[in-house]
């Protein structure tokens, strides 16, 4: 019986998930997995807060077995998961339940405004006149950029393609759109038009205790670039993408990570989605908490986990 | 602009402009003396109206005088004082160990108890909060006059013996620190980039040749690679610290941070904590200014006829290049300078 | 003469120049000519400083005086022969190249004895060029008949005629000593020539060397003066020409005075000194000591004063300038009996050049082209007459300037001007004639670029370069050393000059250039050192302090008011005044050479295909 339950459970867990994510384009996965987890917690009765984690644990899970970007899910839920299970006293469970629920709609609604408060942040390094190169498609550089544009500022961005999938000209497509001048790059490309940037901007997929960030594969490359070329490394990142990871190399980022599911039995094969960028190539971090060097990351997450 | 200056303050800012009043130490002291004023004064009733008084004339300095963040470092304390003596006052807010409400972080996204905000009503009144403000004033003030003298004690710490140290211009936190480690040690060299065209480094040079035991090289600004090969650290004061940990500082520390950075030396920086300010490279407009021109070259010389001649004041020295800074209250990590700031500041006020 | 790969090598320098250089062919004819123009012009540009013209030579010449005054003290690099006209006009009125022009005609000899003999008028800028040939061949007569009775007689007469023309140079360069000088020589046309004696002469050497041991430091060079004028008044000469009738003692003063601060880091007390480079300073050098030297021909003694008093400065003048001396030391060799030409010759070259080490450390052109010569010594036929063998010396000597200077110049701008295209902005530092040919080769091909001048004290050449640049209406900008993070943004490319390239691939250059360099590479910004070929060096050195040369340590000193005023008296203090620094290769993207453009390590590989320059 607790079986088909958790079937179903996960069934519906992952169905809700993409179904949110279905609806709203914009949305981040990781939201939607916050989302997702707080529907759990209106719907499901829990005895004991033990119970309340496992459960938690395991829509993580099932939510990991879509193949979206698994980085932002698992932080978010990490992120969900320890909020719930912080400082709560010795009150009754439903009191609990009421409280937890409320934290989390208010952690929620702080977290919608966050590409709006980052894309704030980053209008003071748009000047008028530079030259941006962004890799692929990332949703708080856009918003950024469209703010900025509707600053009255002129400027120009390289994009580049982003690998396989056609991410890169969705990017050119929404710049365009919103009048912003726009050049879809090579991706190999990248070191022949840093000389000519001004700086760099891109979106991460999750931050880790480094100080790092995961982006897609090529954002590597890019950081060593800039860091040969002199440029300044911007990374736009919402704060409920800071993990809990450390990876010392490529090859120490976890399988799940880098390759999609159905690939994980046959990774010499397959290329990587994902790949590390050292703290060291990243000049600032843009977050909603505000404009942080890559060391005062992991006092973030100390201060958040310890 | 609204708001309307006060006398003293149109008075502070003719002085910085006229020269009477120089040094980032002067400034801040008589900075900090306006402040005083206006909190003495009958003119605010409550913590809000203060703030908004404090603002509107801090602005008018930094309108005025762009580059010298010193004075709006100084208002910015004196904001977080203000809301810091209104809270213990108040004992609204139950406050965490540490930050309190002070800064953003997760850990304060996540423990939020209640839906509304944590923004204080600073418009209450509140009774002995001018006292409160007046206290905690003198031991800002206290700091202030000490920093120079915590600063030097430290010297003993980073200076062995027979080293051969370099430094640019001539700053004052760095003649004492150097005064102070000539009287405890041995056999020091100290080569002095005279820093043109002011050559500053000249008035060092002679001070410190008053001192026994020492043995000083003056250098043109051009040598200065060449003798780096040979130095053991480099120490330099600094204009202000942004909020990278870069600097302001001097027109010419840049190239001595490469040269250092080329050769392996590290580069100490002398920053008392009224030099930090929060601001980053890219939002000064104006983060340099160019000085008088006539001091590079003659305005009379034939090769001055078409030539454009500049003469910046100040060099922005990126974090990479510095290896540590040394304020009053111990040493720290240039990647360690966000979270001074958290300390010094309300993230609040960072947008004055 | 010369190897035939030589010959092939600079065939393909040629027919590259041919291809490229629009210069015409009939500049190379006019090459010595604007040679001696250029030194010419030099030596009045430097006369030129002198206020007071109290002679009474006639002057219907309208003198470079405007020119000149303006001029600074430091006369850089002027001569390279093809850009010597565009050069010659720029520092000197078109009076002076006039004169020249007559002397087209004229026996190699005269032009340049009528150099030599220019500054022995002192204090007369517009009379400079009035010689007339007669009067410079009755002074050179004179001269030779002078010399002549001195190698027989083993007299000081030489000595008399030496220290004349050395020492009235120094007479005139020294700053601030133009009024003295210029009243206590007036009485020197005037005087006609009359047999000396020898005791007469030992007299007037005893009194100049009580003058001498008087006269320590500038202040008291007016005192020494007083007493050498009144020595002088007695003094009589042989010589019969006005420039000729030098006063032992007002040279002989005046020397002592000037050797302070002309030598080195050579300080009156012994303290100021900087540890680290006790290893450079040698013994006080007290130029008197030296320049009584009898074996020493008077154009050398020129020259070593020269050098010493910074008034020829430039890898590329000071070598000039030195086979100009070193072609008249040769013409007016005489063998002695029983002695082989090329063997006393070379001896008596060691001699000269040994003379010039002491003045001022050689510099590597200098150096490389001694050594070019002395292997021509070695190769010159034996059964020769002497006047041919001369003229063989004298031809090789015009090649050498000819190629390794002027050719080689066009051939490295022919390969800048590749690079230089519209909008670049360059950025240079101090001043390098290499440089200045190549923007006005670019300015002239119609290139919209402009420059940025870095300068640094204590020298401020770079005010010089911007002179030179604003002639050709180059726009300009100009900044301090400190401030090359502020413009090194908006640079394209940065182009420096050398003095020297060690076989390790470091580029030794004036000192500054090291941190424009770093700075560059900071910026991404791409780094061109252009070096002709006979700057190369055999040496490797790996920083700055372990070779250089040091100078006067009062350059750094401002003004009376300035804190390090009286910085002999305090023991700790100690300015200090490099020459030289060193450029490690990473920071350098490319040496244009007249060969090749080169990565910076590729020396060695020049240095073994051409095994004959280098040393």
């Amino acid at each position: 019986m607790p079986q088909i339950t958790k079937k179903s459970d996960e069934f519906d867990v992952s169905r809700y998930f993409l179904h949110l994510l279905d609806e709203d384009k914009d949305l981040s996965s990781g939201i939607a997995a916050i989302k997702t987890l707080l529907w759990i917690l209106e719907k499901k009765q829990f005895g004991t807060i033990h119970i309340l984690d496992t459960t938690m644990r395991e829509a993580v899970a099932a939510m990991r077995q879509t193949d979206l970007s698994i980085a932002a899910i698992v932080s978010a839920g990490e992120l969900f998961c320890r909020f719930i299970t912080l400082s709560l006293d010795d009150k009754h469970m439903e009191e609990c339940r009421q409280i937890m629920l409320n934290r989390g709609k208010i952690f929620l609604t702080k977290l919608l405004n966050s590409r709006q408060v980052i894309a704030q942040q980053a209008q003071r390094f748009i000047s008028d006149g530079c030259r941006i190169l962004t890799h692929s498609r990332s949703r708080v550089v856009l918003k950024a950029l469209i703010a900025a544009s509707k600053n009255k500022k002129s400027f120009h961005v390289y994009v580049t393609q982003g690998g396989t999938g056609n991410s890169g000209e969705e990017m050119v497509e929404d710049l365009q759109s919103a009048g912003i001048d726009c050049t879809l790059i090579l991706d190999s490309a990248t070191g022949y038009v840093m000389e000519s940037v001004d700086f760099v901007m891109v979106g991460a997929e999750a931050v880790v205790e480094s100080g790092g960030i995961i982006n897609r594969i090529g954002s590597y490359t890019m950081g060593l670039c800039a860091r040969e070329m002199k440029k300044p490394f911007y990374v736009l990142a919402e704060s409920f993408k800071f993990s809990r990871l450390y990876p010392l190399n490529q090859r120490d980022l976890p399988n799940e990570y880098k390759y999609s599911r159905k690939h994980l039995n046959d990774v010499a094969k397959v290329h990587p989605l994902v790949d590390y960028t050292p703290p060291a190539y990243i000049t600032l971090l843009f977050t909603d908490l505000g404009i942080l060097t890559p060391s005062a990351v992991s006092d973030e997450l100390i201060k958040l986990y310890m | 602009m609204k708001e309307q200056p006060l006398k003293e303050v149109t008075q502070l800012i003719h002085a910085i402009k006229v020269g009477m009043v120089e040094g980032s130490y002067s400034i801040t002291n008589k900075t900090l003396d306006i402040f005083k004023y206006i909190i003495m004064s009958k003119s605010w009733e409550n913590a809000d109206a203060l703030m908004q008084i404090v603002r509107a004339q801090c602005r008018i300095l930094q309108a005025a005088l762009p580059q010298e963040t010193v004075t709006a470092n100084i208002a910015r304390r004196i904001l977080k004082l203000i809301r810091e003596e209104f809270d213990l006052l108040h004992a609204k807010v139950q406050h965490f160990a540490d930050d309190s409400q002070a800064s953003l972080s997760l850990h304060k996204l996540v423990t939020q108890t209640s839906e509304t905000n944590i923004c204080v009503d600073y418009s209450l009144p509140q009774k002995g909060l001018r006292e409160a403000l007046l206290d905690h004033l003198q031991e800002v003030e206290t700091e202030l006059e000490t920093s120079s003298e915590n600063v030097c004690v430290q010297a003993e710490e980073h200076i062995h013996s027979s080293e051969i140290i370099l430094t640019l211009g001539h700053s004052r936190s760095v003649e004492n620190f150097l005064k102070r480690a000539i009287k405890k040690r041995q056999f020091l060299t100290i080569i002095v980039a005279e820093c043109a065209p002011a050559c500053r480094g000249h008035n060092l040079a002679a001070s410190l040749a008053n001192e026994k035991k020492v043995e000083l090289i003056v250098i043109p600004d051009a040598a200065i690679f060449a003798m780096m090969s040979r130095v053991n650290k480099v120490i330099i004061g600094t204009h202000s610290v942004l909020a990278n940990g870069g600097l302001r500082a001097a027109c010419g520390a840049y190239t001595v941070g490469l040269a250092a950075k080329h050769y392996s030396v590290p580069v100490i920086v002398l920053a008392p904590m009224y030099k930090l300010s929060p601001l980053h490279l890219c939002e000064q407009d104006a983060f340099n200014m160019v000085g008088c021109a006539e001091d590079v070259i003659d305005y009379d010389s034939l090769a001055a006829r078409e030539a454009k001649v500049y003469s910046p004041m100040f060099d922005y020295v990126p974090p990479e290049l510095v290896t540590l800074f040394i304020s009053n209250n111990g040493g720290h990590a240039p990647s360690y300078v966000y979270r001074l700031l958290t300390e010094l500041y309300h993230p609040e006020d960072l947008e004055i | 003469m010369g190897c035939c790969h030589q010959s092939c090598f600079w065939y393909q320098v040629s027919r590259r120049l041919r291809i490229k250089v629009k210069s015409p062919s009939s500049q190379d004819e006019k090459t010595r000519e604007e040679i001696i123009a250029a030194r010419e012009a030099k030596k009045i540009s430097k006369l030129g400083k002198k206020q007071k013209s109290t002679l009474a030579a006639p002057s219907t010449e309208p003198g470079p005086a405007p020119a000149s005054l303006t001029g600074t003290t430091i006369i850089t690099e002027v001569e390279q022969t093809t850009i010597t006209t565009k050069l010659t006009r720029t520092t000197t009125t078109s009076g002076c190249k006039k004169n020249v022009v007559e002397k087209q005609g004229a026996v190699a000899p005269t032009p340049i004895a009528t150099v030599k003999s220019l500054p022995g008028i002192p204090g007369d800028e517009s009379g400079v060029s009035e010689k007339s040939r007669d009067q410079i061949k009755a002074e050179r007569e004179a001269k030779k008949a002078a010399k002549q009775a001195a190698k027989a007689n083993k007299s000081t007469e030489k000595i008399t005629q030496q220290l004349g023309e050395v020492t009235l140079d120094g007479a005139n360069s020294v700053p601030g000593k133009a009024t003295v000088k210029a009243t206590s020589l007036a009485t020197a046309p005037t005087e006609q020539k009359k047999p000396v004696t020898k005791a007469e002469r030992r007299a007037v050497q005893e009194a100049q060397r009580a003058a001498k041991a008087q006269a320590q430091v500038q202040g008291k060079s007016s005192q020494s003066q007083g007493i050498s004028l009144n020595a002088s008044k007695s003094k009589l000469n042989t010589t019969s020409t006005p420039p000729r009738e030098t006063e032992l003692s007002p040279s002989k003063a005046s020397s002592p005075s000037k050797s302070p601060q002309a030598i080195g880091n050579n300080t009156p007390k012994s303290e100021g000194r900087v540890k680290l480079f006790n290893h450079l300073l040698t013994a006080d050098k007290d130029a008197s000591l030296f320049i009584n030297d009898a074996q020493v021909h008077p154009s050398i003694a020129r020259l070593g004063v020269q050098y010493a008093q910074r008034t020829v400065v430039g890898s590329n003048a000071r070598c000039i300038a030195f086979l100009h001396a070193l072609r008249q030391v040769v013409n007016d060799f005489e063998t002695p009996a029983k002695k082989e030409f090329g063997r006393s010759l070379d001896a008596a070259v060691k001699h000269h050049v040994d003379h010039l080490h002491k003045c001022r450390p050689l510099a590597v052109s200098v150096f490389n082209a001694y050594k070019q010569f002395k292997n021509q010594l070695t190769q010159l036929p034996t059964d020769k007459p002497e006047t041919e063998l001369k003229e063989l010396l004298g031809h090789f000597i015009d090649t050498y300037i000819e190629n390794q200077i002027g050719k080689a110049a066009q051939a490295i701008s022919s390969f800048l001007q590749e690079k230089i295209t519209d909008g670049d902005v360059l950025l240079t530092f101090g001043c390098s004639s290499l440089i200045h040919f190549i923007c006005e080769e670019a300015k002239r091909r119609l290139v919209n670029f402009r420059v940025i001048v870095i300068d640094s004290r204590p020298n401020c050449e770079g005010q010089e370069m911007l002179r030179r640049l604003h002639v050709h209406g180059i726009p300009c900008s100009y900044v301090l050393i400190n401030a090359v993070g502020y413009v090194m943004p908006e640079a394209t490319k940065v182009l420096l000059g050398a003095h020297a390239l060690l076989a390790n691939g470091y580029v030794m250059a004036r000192t500054g250039t090291a941190q424009v360099a770093l700075v560059a590479h900071a910026h991404n910004v791409p780094v061109l050192v252009c070096c002709e070929t006979h700057k190369f060096s055999e040496r490797f050195q790996t920083d700055a302090i372990v070779y250089n040369e040091l100078s006067d340590p009062n350059q750094l000193v401002r003004n009376e008011k300035c804190c390090l005023n009286n910085w002999q008296t305090n023991s700790r203090l100690t300015p200090l005044n490099l020459n030289y620094d060193i450029t490690p290769p990473e920071l350098v993207s490319a040496v244009v050479t007249e060969v090749a453009i080169l990565p910076c390590t590729s020396v060695p590989v020049i240095l073994r295909i051409k095994p004959d320059i280098g040393y």
